[in-house]
């Protein structure tokens, strides 16, 4: 063989002369989700690896993501063989093994309940209603999804969203990355690249999303409302907490045991106060080293032939109507406790059910200032925060023990 | 498809009101547990005690505007500035809370 052979060969093998438009396409849209998380800070924490996972899987030749080693749509009940995957897969392959079985949503879910106080909704335990009205918008978004004809524009064509489908997309309502991550590997794992795109804008969106629903469904009068202190939750109350809500809710919803489990783990860890080293470990260490893994493996799910179809604009938008109906039946609730209590609950901390936690909360309070600038909001809407989460894990175990 | 949503939305209502129950009545009996223990302490060891009423009115920008002179006049003398450097607090502003709630929630258990 001589030189110019040699170099044409390369070349001829280079991704640059295998590379199909839509690869390049999907390599345009994770610079500019890059671009969205370096810049923009939106959820930099998981966008980036996201992102940078896209980049990956879409790289042609670089074979660093098997999507046919995950799902076959020619097969019913396809199963994947591990045995492959180990032997031939790629890093992200290895990394999208935790993500499949189901092992990263739980643990990430362990790291939020150490970082978590649940002290301001043991305090006001009313506020657990306003986490169940929050996820109205999961509900509604499932069955506005099954309702959404098959049509084809332009050659384009959508077959329409499966039961098992629209469950998946409707858990974006949860504003829960890790149990909306869970959620599509068990139902609809060939959606979960762009479902966790979605999951994460919005609730990168909420301070722009949820303020002008809250306007609006709001008077002036109910925003200024005062709440009274919450009082005193003593560290007995904390511990026991954790243990009994874990064994009242898998006992209720068995399907939603190893989010709230682990969710409740995590909390016990930071409370009982006598495992301090284990509870720093899951609230840093553990919960960046399952961040950048989870993060890279849902980007690798979004290869083009999986990304770029009409399914995932579809996907978008409904996140976006889920997230907003959770926010609108979390002020809606709250508007009624307002009433039901005489002027004594800022309907504002209703938008916080839908968790996203900390920001949800940081909107309520923001809000809350806006209209009565000596007002402090936050603690009270880190209750209905809180319950938000324990409510879209309860959510998540119903559709998966429904429809799974 | 509507029948899973009612039954989803209602079993959601339902774990979060047992749950929302179940620690209310917790929390009543935790928080007679201690006013019980605090009673007794009272009792036995401070029974001449009057009780006293403070009545501060946090929304007076009057006593705020003296307590935040006062506050800045001794930390002054602590110092070694003066006593007899002139202050006076003519308006004050709370800054925006830009601590990460975690933060918040740390100084706040401290504080209680």
């Amino acid at each position: 063989m001589d030189f110019i052979d040699g170099i044409g060969k390369l070349l001829s093998e280079s991704g640059f002369a295998t590379m199909t438009w839509q690869q390049l396409l999907m390599m345009v849209i994770s610079c500019f989700l890059l671009y969205l998380g370096i810049v923009k800070k939106y959820e930099p924490l998981l966008l980036i690896p996201i992102a940078f996972g896209m980049l990956l899987t879409n790289l042609p030749g670089a074979q660093m993501f098997h999507a046919e080693f995950w799902s076959n749509s020619a097969i019913e009940n396809f199963k994947p063989d591990y045995a492959l995957v180990l032997q031939k897969g790629g890093i992200l392959d290895l990394f999208y093994i935790g993500i499949k079985t189901g092992l990263f949503p739980p643990l990430i879910f362990m790291g939020v309940g150490a970082m978590n106080d649940f002290g301001p909704l043991i305090a006001n335990p009313k506020t657990f209603l306003l986490g169940a009205a929050a996820q109205f918008g999961i509900f509604f978004t499932f069955i506005g999804a099954q309702l959404i004809p098959a049509f084809t524009i332009f050659g384009i064509s959508f077959a329409g969203f499966s039961a098992m489908d629209a469950g998946a997309i409707s858990i974006i309502g949860g504003a829960d990355g890790p149990t909306a991550i869970f959620t599509a590997t068990k139902l609809a794992p060939h959606l979960l690249g762009a479902i966790a795109v979605a999951a994460y804008s919005y609730m990168a969106l909420v301070p722009v999303i949820q303020p002008p629903i809250m306007r609006l469904l709001t008077t002036k009068k109910e925003r200024e409302v005062v709440m009274k202190q919450l009082r005193h939750v003593s560290k007995k109350e904390k511990i026991i907490f954790p243990i009994a809500v874990t064994i009242l809710v898998v006992l209720l919803i068995p399907a939603a045991a190893p989010l709230v489990g682990m969710l409740m783990l995590g909390n016990l860890a930071r409370e009982s106060g006598v495992i301090d080293r284990l509870s720093k470990t899951i609230q840093n260490e553990l919960i960046n080293i399952v961040t950048i893994l989870l993060g890279i493996g849902v980007g690798a799910t979004a290869t083009a032939a999986n990304f770029l179809a009409p399914t995932t604009v579809i996907i978008i938008l409904l996140g976006l109507v889920a997230f907003s109906i959770g926010t609108t039946f979390g002020v809606l609730f709250g508007k009624i406790m307002y009433w039901l209590t005489k002027g004594k609950i800022n309907p504002l901390i209703g938008s916080a059910g839908v968790s996203a936690v900390p920001m949800a909360a940081r909107v309520s309070q923001k809000v809350g200032q806006e209209a009565n600038p000596s007002n402090y909001l936050l603690m009270h809407a880190m209750g209905p925060n809180v319950a938000g989460v324990i409510g879209s894990a309860v959510a998540a175990g119903i559709l998966i023990s429904l429809l799974g | 498809m509507w029948l899973q949503s009612i039954v989803g939305i209602s079993v959601v209502f339902l774990a979060l009101v047992a749950l929302s129950f179940f620690i209310y009545l917790f929390g009543k009996v935790m928080v007679k547990g201690v006013n019980k223990k605090k009673n007794n302490t009272v009792k036995t060891k401070m029974n001449d005690v009057k009780n006293v009423e403070i009545n501060a009115d946090v929304e007076d920008d009057a006593e705020l505007i003296a307590v935040i002179t006062a506050a800045i006049q001794a930390s002054l003398v602590k110092a070694g500035i003066s006593p007899e450097c002139k202050i006076v607090v003519k308006s004050f502003k709370r800054v925006g809370n830009d601590a990460p709630v975690w933060n918040s929630t740390g100084r706040e258990e401290l504080l209680n």
